[in-house]
């Protein structure tokens, strides 16, 4: 299969969760599909049909810190000039916006570096001329593209999956990571509806292999066999990525809409 | 009517309302069951103790304003608390928690850190508030009968099992209703050490559930206070290989010696557990994989841990290998190992290998410097000095090397000449192999041991 393979770094980037609004925004170790769609229709300029567009991508940054940041609070004006007591009118111009300073604590990732698969493959002169500035995160979170290339992933019957996003139906073959739940899609013909689904984040490598490769380590483990219905699944996987126990890293292709 | 959103405090609420029902999942609550739970809500948030609770989770909400009247307090339950009876609608939006038609747009004062209302930030189309469902509004009006308070904050457990979300929510519901049951209590109980709480719950529930399980879930803990301009959320993830690790850990195969690494893990105090005392061992779960070594080497090897002062009565400065040799398994560590470090099936084999021809040759020489010495070393050029040099006896004697290339490669080594950054970990491991290995024969490991070691700590080390 063909893919774009987008390879980019920045210096901070941040992932809002987005329930939480107030005294602390705290970022998701990850980009949301939400994210990586806006990211890709900034590429492209407009905004895409998601469907048939995928993505798969490994990520990875150097840190996590917090910054204090002022946040305007906007809220509706009464349409009347500002009046001050004591100090008569102080804006004489109809005041339909009005604002406050807030302070607020917002986690942020440090150097974060992303290889960014896309499909379809055509979508590769976008990333090599950005219609917009390109972002990941907040709207100054600059990021750099180094590298865009068109690849072609290779079906596998082994893989292994690290610094990624997996769908949650994965959670029960890795064993391994943190489930968080995340915005998927947020549809802009229906006033930014957004639509949410449950994703591991695997920091760690693990290494996916049919089961009766699988069953001297299992042995050894001392675990139970565990077999799927779908046990021989093939893994998309990146050729040009490094071996490691005779598997190559695995990309697993999410879609935005289904 | 009511289902797991999996958002946190929608599905806490839920939980606590079916814990509430006596039930066994939200789709088998009835009509009446929510109107139970209502009622119960109308007449307990509104007074205290649980009043002053909800002061840091809905403040200048009806539940806690005084000077709200009658009739407004009264509109205030029919829209917010009782809305799933009404058919109010919000024209052509959906709940952003579980997709049916939204009722009503919530701020601040109805859902903790949202902005309060008016604002326009962080809302599309400038139109300030979430839209909301009666279903789920009710279920986070009722999230703090599943939570319990913890440094001035509630604390909450979520999971992707909804069996954990409950039996957490069902344990904290029987603790405040026990609460509200005593006549005396005009404030909840204030508990500290959220973490240790937290450990302590998802222990409980992998006791009477996760371990019959076939998949180990991720637990996180959401840790938050909505209160004035302090508003604040922590959050805290378990990964799946940590609760596997708990798991198998306080199995029955390994409970014996498990127990008793906990149990000396509490911060010494009189009456030591949750909510009044910290257990180091359960807090230090949080900097894993990343302080591994360190976690090895205390609580596996037992080497005495120098903390940083601010931490009075941490126990781990007293440990003494040669107190504590009934604690040394490798088995446990092995484990540790294979779940939380992800470490290759054959370099723990390798490792483990090394450790029983070393024991071996301990206990057939009595080699006791060289014990000590393997214990102590610190460079990563004397360690392979002691490895070669014991080596070379052995094939003096005509034995067999004590480890070989490859072995020694994949235990200590990236490459030829290039030391593992983890070096000192295995050596840990080989070690405790070795101990526990010359304690099972009886050896007189506490004229071998050097003196009691402490490891320098830190304040990163604790968090």
């Amino acid at each position: 299969m063909q893919v774009v393979r987008v390879e980019m770094e920045g210096l901070t980037t941040s992932f809002r969760y987005p329930h939480f609004m107030w005294g602390r925004h705290p970022t998701f170790e990850m980009p949301p599909p939400a994210t990586i769609y806006g990211h890709i229709c900034s590429a492209v300029g407009e905004w895409m049909d998601p469907i048939g567009l995928r993505f798969g991508y490994t990520f990875t940054h150097e840190g996590k810190g917090e910054d204090l940041e002022h946040v305007h609070a906007i809220s509706p004006g009464t349409g009347r000039p500002l009046r001050q007591r004591k100090r008569g009118v102080v804006f004489a111009e109809p005041v339909n916006i009005q604002g406050n300073v807030n302070p607020l604590t917002r986690e942020f990732l440090f150097r974060p570096r992303m290889t960014l698969y896309v499909s379809p493959a055509d979508l590769a002169e976008y990333f090599r001329s950005p219609r917009y500035p390109t972002v990941l995160g907040r709207s100054q979170d600059l990021m750099s593209y180094r590298r865009v290339e068109v690849v072609d992933l290779e079906r596998a019957p082994r893989a292994y999956y690290e610094h990624t996003l997996l769908p949650w139906e994965m959670q029960v073959r890795v064993r391994r990571g943190v489930t968080v739940l995340m915005p998927r899609y947020v549809d802009y013909s229906r006033g930014r509806e957004p639509a949410f689904e449950r994703y591991v984040i695997l920091q760690n490598r693990v290494v996916l292999r049919p089961v009766e490769e699988r069953q001297e380590d299992l042995d050894e483990e001392e675990r139970p066999v565990i077999r799927y219905e779908d046990e021989a699944m093939l893994h998309w996987v990146d050729p040009d990525s490094p071996e490691y126990k005779g598997a190559k890293r695995g990309v697993w292709l999410h879609g935005f809409t289904e | 009517m009511l289902k797991f959103t999996r958002h946190p405090f929608v599905d806490v609420g839920a939980a606590a309302i079916t814990a509430f029902a006596g039930k066994s999942r939200p789709e088998d609550l009835s009509w009446q069951d929510l109107d139970e739970v209502a009622d119960f809500i109308e007449r307990h948030y509104t007074r205290d103790p649980l009043k002053s609770f909800l002061t840091a989770i809905f403040p200048n909400s009806g539940y806690v304003q005084p000077a709200m009247k009658p009739e407004k307090f009264a509109a205030f339950l029919n829209r917010y608390l009782y809305g799933y009876r009404n058919e109010e609608s919000v024209s052509g939006l959906r709940c952003v928690y579980c997709g049916r038609e939204a009722s009503v747009r919530v701020f601040r004062q109805h859902v903790p850190m949202l902005t309060g209302e008016g604002m326009l930030n962080f809302f599309p189309g400038a139109a300030p508030g979430l839209p909301v469902c009666g279903f789920c509004l009710l279920c986070i009006q009722a999230f703090p009968l599943g939570a319990t308070k913890s440094s001035g904050r509630t604390l909450i457990i979520h999971s992707d099992d909804e069996q954990v979300t409950l039996r957490a929510a069902r344990n904290f519901l029987q603790d405040n209703l026990k609460y509200l049951n005593m006549h005396d209590i005009t404030k909840y109980p204030d508990q500290k050490f959220p973490r240790t709480i937290f450990v302590d719950q998802v222990l409980r529930i992998s006791e009477d559930y996760l371990q019959g399980q076939e998949r180990s879930p991720s637990i996180t803990l959401y840790h938050l206070t909505n209160y004035g301009t302090t508003a604040d959320v922590s959050i805290l993830h378990l990964p799946a290989q940590v609760v596997e690790f708990l798991s198998i850990a306080s199995s029955a195969r390994f409970g014996g010696v498990w127990r008793e690494i906990v149990r000396r893990a509490w911060q010494s105090v009189d009456g030591a557990r949750p909510g009044v005392a910290r257990n180091f061992l359960y807090e230090d779960l949080f900097e894993l994989p990343e302080r591994a070594a360190r976690f090895v080497q205390v609580y596996f090897l037992r080497q005495g841990f120098r903390a940083p002062v601010r931490f009075k009565d941490d126990p781990r400065s007293g440990y003494v290998l040669e107190r504590e040799l009934d604690l040394i398994s490798w088995d446990l560590t092995a484990m540790f190992l294979r779940e939380v470090m992800e470490m290759d099936a054959e370099r723990i084999r390798a490792i483990r290998d090394l450790g029983d021809r070393l024991s071996s040759y301990i206990s057939r020489t009595n080699d006791r410097r060289f014990f000590r010495d393997f214990y102590r070393v610190d460079r990563y050029g004397q360690l392979r000095g002691l490895l070669i040099k014991a080596s070379n006896a052995e094939v003096r004697s005509g034995r067999s090397p004590l480890i070989g290339f490859d072995e020694f490669i994949t235990i200590f080594e990236e490459g030829r000449d290039l030391p593992r950054i983890d070096w000192r970990l295995a050596r840990d491991l080989v070690l405790i192999r070795m101990i526990e290995r010359l304690h099972q024969e009886g050896k007189m490991l506490e004229e071998m041991t050097p003196e009691a070691e402490e490891i320098p700590g830190g304040e990163a080390a604790e968090g």
